[in-house]
């Protein structure tokens, strides 16, 4: 099953407005940055916008945290996720993550690929480690 | 469909190694980078490899005092920007290391 980018705005919008109503904690406060970045990547492929540099760094970190909140929903319920297939209609709150946090993961892998390809030249992990290797220590 | 091990896995340590810096710090930090790689390529090759300052140095002929008056530069910029290393990645003491020598 196909979702299209329409799908995914609705569905991420009325994510996010279900975990607005959850206590805040450190995993809702990583959902909702999540959320709020990827409705804000799919309005900008609505604007047909290219992608800068400093949106390039944020998304990264939050692709980073989206692709970790995937894989500990799968590890922790993993179970309750037996029959579904992504793309279809979620009818509980774990099949409603999974399927919105698949297309989050989904659109900053593409979105960071093609940022990196168009306008600059993003650092990779390694070149980032070697000129931190260079940087000051954080003092305690 | 569940995200790819890797993939994860380098995002973990992207995760690590920005958990201290800004966005606009990483741009920074790319523009530093850059500038290094462009005027001394020898020196940013070193760095990717994980040579220490004294093997890269040798690799140049250069004394080390030479190269460290390049890094020094390097080291002030990322100052400027307080771009700090996140504590616990990339240097050991070598204090430590003495003590934990047998």
């Amino acid at each position: 099953m196909i979702r299209t980018l329409e799908d995914k705005l609705t569905t991420a919008l009325d994510t996010r407005e279900y975990v607005q109503t959850f206590p805040l904690d450190e995993d809702t406060a990583c959902l909702l940055r999540v959320l709020e970045d990827a409705i804000a990547d799919y309005r900008r492929v609505e604007r047909k916008t290219k992608i800068d540099e400093l949106t390039y760094y944020r998304l990264r970190g939050t692709h980073a945290i989206a692709s970790l909140l995937l894989e500990e929903l799968i590890a922790e319920s993993g179970h309750e996720l037996e029959g579904y297939i992504y793309g279809g209609a979620p009818s509980t709150l774990t099949e409603l993550l999974f399927c919105v946090l698949n297309d989050c993961v989904d659109q900053f892998a593409t979105s960071l690929l093609y940022g990196a390809a168009k306008n600059f030249q993003p650092l990779s992990d390694a070149e980032l480690k070697a000129i931190l290797s260079l940087a000051p220590t954080a003092q305690a | 469909m569940s995200a790819p091990k890797e993939s994860v896995r380098v995002s973990v340590e992207w995760l690590a190694l920005t958990a201290s810096l800004t966005t606009s710090q990483l741009v920074a930090a790319g523009e530093i980078w850059r500038d290094l790689a462009a005027r001394f390529p020898e020196i940013a090759s070193g760095l990717l490899g994980g040579l220490a300052h004294d093997e890269i140095a040798r690799g140049l002929r250069w004394d080390r005092r030479s190269l460290n008056k390049v890094l020094k530069t390097y080291v002030d910029w990322l100052r400027d920007y307080e771009i700090l290393l996140p504590k616990g990645l990339g240097r050991t003491k070598k204090k430590k290391l003495k003590e934990t020598s047998p």
